[in-house]
């Protein structure tokens, strides 16, 4: 096995998730009662579409149900990788006391290529400013004890979107 | 492709509602009407909010973040060093790929970072290869997820 983390399982779909996920692709639409139009585009029931989407999101197929906000048309528009060097015997430890922090949206560890690339562990830190950004990294490597680390900010953002079905 | 956006105008309700909408979308037959209950508004006033903030741009949309790893599929965290000069063209190319899902470019060495998904690990290896051919660009990083410590992308607006 590859060195990602497959350790899910992968969810069994019937014909009914699948259609409700692919018209679901593009978002709800603003009307008084989307769920019913999408219901009317598949062929079932509005009743049906509440109740699976509900069960995707038990089985964790679907992680959040909600808007999906473009943080930087909000003010929230520093983004900070920050890349941290741990002792691999201590990734686990430092990533679960990263990912307390409100302020992380993501934290990883990744692959890293001797020579090349040496930082293991991964977190996004989004904040009003870059001055917010390096006090978190501050505050986090006053709680992990690890100084070895990178503040990458986001200087333009090209392309954001979310995951699709690929390929169905 | 834009350096930093202008900031879309909000009251205090409208960061209400969409703190609502983030974190807690109601999935009943009426959701703009039970959002209204805990706001305060009728639902056609949610909806006219709502469709003002799409159509300023503050909302992408609203359905299913998915979880790839429980529908199947490989991906993976590219670091890419482009010449300042080709920055744009490059980012334009691979932002062709549906695979590709984030792309922004950042304050380091490796300036170009991006993520791609694929249906499986032999596909992204191939699209891995068709991206260093096509760009020209030797100077790449694969960097995949190892372990998922953390990922809940939700902001507060309030």
């Amino acid at each position: 096995m590859s060195g990602c983390e497959k350790l899910a399982r992968i969810a069994k779909l019937d014909e009914n998730d699948k259609a409700i996920l692919k018209t679901l692709q593009s978002g709800i639409s603003l009307v008084s009662q989307p769920f019913a139009e999408i219901a009317k585009k598949i062929g079932v029931d509005e009743k049906e579409v509440l109740l699976h989407i509900q069960q995707l999101l038990d089985k964790g197929v679907i992680r959040r149900f909600g808007a999906s906000i473009r943080h930087r048309k909000v003010g929230i528009t520093a983004n900070a990788m920050i890349v941290w060097k741990v002792p691999q015997v201590r990734v686990e430890e430092v990533g679960r006391k990263i990912a307390e922090f409100k302020e992380v949206t993501h934290c990883y560890e990744r692959r890293i290529i001797p020579g090349r690339w040496e930082y293991n562990v991964f977190s996004m830190v989004h904040g009003r400013s870059k001055k917010m950004c390096k006090e978190v990294a501050k505050k986090i490597s006053e709680s992990t004890g690890i100084n070895d680390y990178v503040l990458i900010f986001s200087e333009r953002e090209f392309k954001k979107t979310g995951v699709g079905i690929i390929g169905s | 492709m834009e350096s930093l956006p202008r900031a879309v105008k909000m009251d205090k309700t409208d960061r209400k509602l969409l703190q609502i909408m983030q974190d807690a979308f109601p999935l009943v037959s009426k959701p703009w009407l039970e959002i209204g209950r805990k706001l305060k508004l009728k639902e056609g006033e949610v909806l006219s909010r709502v469709k003002r903030l799409f159509k300023e741009g503050a909302i992408r949309k609203v359905g299913p973040t998915l979880d790839y790893r429980k529908i199947g599929g490989a991906s993976t965290l590219i670091a890419m060093k482009v010449p300042p000069k080709r920055i744009e063209e490059v980012a334009r190319a691979i932002n062709r790929l549906e695979e590709v899902t984030h792309n922004y470019q950042r304050d380091h060495e490796y300036n170009l970072w991006f993520t791609l998904t694929a249906r499986d690990e032999k596909s992204l290896q191939s699209l891995i290869e068709i991206i260093k051919r096509s760009t020209g660009i030797k100077n790449i990083l694969n960097l995949p997820t190892i372990r998922l410590f953390k990922l809940d992308v939700r902001f507060n607006f309030e």
